[in-house]
């Protein structure tokens, strides 16, 4: 089951109305009814709201009145009841008192008696004394506190007289005094809020001519700057000396075209060769027997083994390379002349440390009008 | 370069005065603010708002005086009300009077509805 809503407007005039009694509405009635022209209805709701502000002003200052006579009669009748409380233990003083001094002069047999019940007396008196301190001291307090009543009372007094609001239209006179200071009577309706009333900002406001200023984007909190340490001075640099010219680069001669390689085939591994001995000296044969004859043969050094060869794999073909063309001479560079000696820089002195910088908040864009 | 549009610059005037409105009645009647849906209740105070502007309140206080009575007083307020009519369609009284008026004739509402009587505190205080 879902609750009905409340009105959008009207409620708070549905709430009163429902409590009214049937007086008040006649009464509404009269408030309502036109008269004979609208300046003449306007002054007579301005007066009738002023005399309802200072009727309500006056109720509330008798109010308070009231309250600060009842405060004072409270006050009045403690400061009464301490003075009685005061009187009392007196007289008992007074009453112990004589007891011990007629005590004192009984020199009969008595005495000692008499003598107890004086100090006996004594301690009442003593007692009734502290009672009559207490209640003094009660009835001052209670002299205080309404004293205390009348002041608020007055205060109230004054106050309610500053204010010419009741409770039940509290709200609508704040509010009415709210709208009076956050709305502005020189501002046209629906536009945003001018914080001035000269009248030039409205009318810029709507001078199409003003451009819009772009806003500013929100600058973020720069942290402190440590001291920055002092620089030492920089020492002169020397001058330097004229470069002499560069001579031409003569020109580079084309470089011709390079055959395609081709492919080698793979070599299969050769194994290993013993060591040869040296071979002596042969000396030379004659021929015989339908032989040749045969020369001397020298004698042959020793051969080392030889290693077992591990096998080569195929190599690739490789690409003709094209021809490479010919470079230009390069030109000659001219002479660089001298550049003087730079002064020395002096020492720089350290700079404070900064303290840290809060965020900028991000400013609007003002639009153009 | 940014450039607001007439038809923003208007949404802007318009967001603003609603939220004031709004921030006036939930500070001034909080226990009636609670009960309420103010997202529905802008559209009645556009309609609101049109309806001061054409009875001569142009200015924003006005306009929001009238709109704030409308939410006291309930839709048709300047209608039902022969006083609140015979004012507010006046042509020679100035949007700041009728807007007064409009404040006095709620307070006298509200202090004869709870209670107080305007016409006899009237005739006391002129005696």
């Amino acid at each position: 089951m879902s609750m009905p809503s409340p009105p959008a407007l009207g409620g708070p005039l549905g709430d009163a109305l429902a409590g009214a009694e049937p007086a008040a509405t006649q009464q509404l009635q009269q408030l309502a009814a036109p008269a004979a022209d609208a300046a003449s209805k306007a002054a007579d709701l301005q007066s009738q709201a002023e005399a309802a502000a200072g009727a309500q002003a006056q109720q509330a200052i008798a109010d308070a009145q009231a309250q600060a006579a009842q405060a004072q009669q409270q006050a009045q009748a403690a400061q009464q009841a301490a003075a009685d409380a005061q009187a009392q233990a007196q007289a008992a003083v007074a009453k112990a008192q004589q007891a011990a001094a007629q005590a004192q002069a009984d020199a009969t047999g008595a005495a000692q008696q008499a003598q107890a019940q004086a100090e006996k007396a004594a301690a009442q008196a003593q007692a009734a004394q502290g009672q009559a301190d207490a209640a003094a001291q009660q009835a001052q307090a209670q002299a205080a506190q309404a004293q205390q009543g009348l002041a608020d009372a007055q205060s109230q007094a004054a106050s309610a007289a500053d204010s010419a609001a009741g409770a039940a239209e509290a709200a609508a006179a704040n509010a009415t005094k709210d709208l009076g200071s956050e709305f502005s009577n020189a501002t046209p309706a629906g536009l945003p809020a001018v914080p001035c009333a000269c009248g030039d900002c409205i009318r810029k406001a709507v001078d199409p001519a003003v451009p819009a200023i772009p806003g500013t984007p929100a600058l973020p909190a720069m942290p402190a700057m440590p001291d920055m340490p002092a620089m030492p001075a920089m020492p002169a640099m020397p001058a330097m000396p004229a470069m002499p010219a560069m001579p031409a680069m003569p020109a580079l001669p084309q470089m011709p075209a390079m055959p395609a390689m081709p492919a080698m085939p793979a070599m299969p591994a050769m194994p290993e060769m013993p060591a040869q001995p040296a071979m002596p000296a042969m000396p030379a044969m004659p021929a015989a027997n339908g032989l040749p004859a045969l020369p001397a043969m020298p004698a042959l050094p020793a051969l080392p083994d030889m290693p077992a060869l591990p096998a080569m794999p195929a190599q690739p073909a490789l690409p003709a390379l094209p021809a490479m063309p010919a470079l230009p001479e390069m030109p000659a560079l001219p002479a660089m002349p001298a550049t003087p000696a730079l002064p020395a820089m002096p020492a720089m002195p350290a700079m404070p440390a900064m303290p840290a910088m809060p965020a900028m908040p991000a400013v609007p864009s003002l639009p153009s009008f | 370069m940014n450039q607001i549009s007439s038809e923003q610059w208007k949404q802007l005037g318009q967001d603003s005065f609603d939220a004031r409105l709004i921030a006036i009645i939930r500070r001034n009647h909080p226990e009636q603010a609670r009960k309420m849906d103010f997202s529905a209740t802008v559209g009645a105070f556009h309609r609101q708002a049109a309806k001061a502007q054409r009875y001569g309140l142009t200015d924003e206080h006005s306009a929001a005086t009238y709109v704030y009575t409308a939410w006291l007083m309930g839709e048709e307020f300047d209608t039902r009300i022969p006083a609140i009519a015979q004012i507010l369609n006046d042509r020679r009284m100035k949007a700041a009077e009728k807007a007064r008026a409009l404040g006095n004739f709620a307070r006298l509402v509200f202090r004869t509805l709870s209670g107080g009587s305007a016409t006899n505190d009237a005739a006391r205080s002129a005696a």
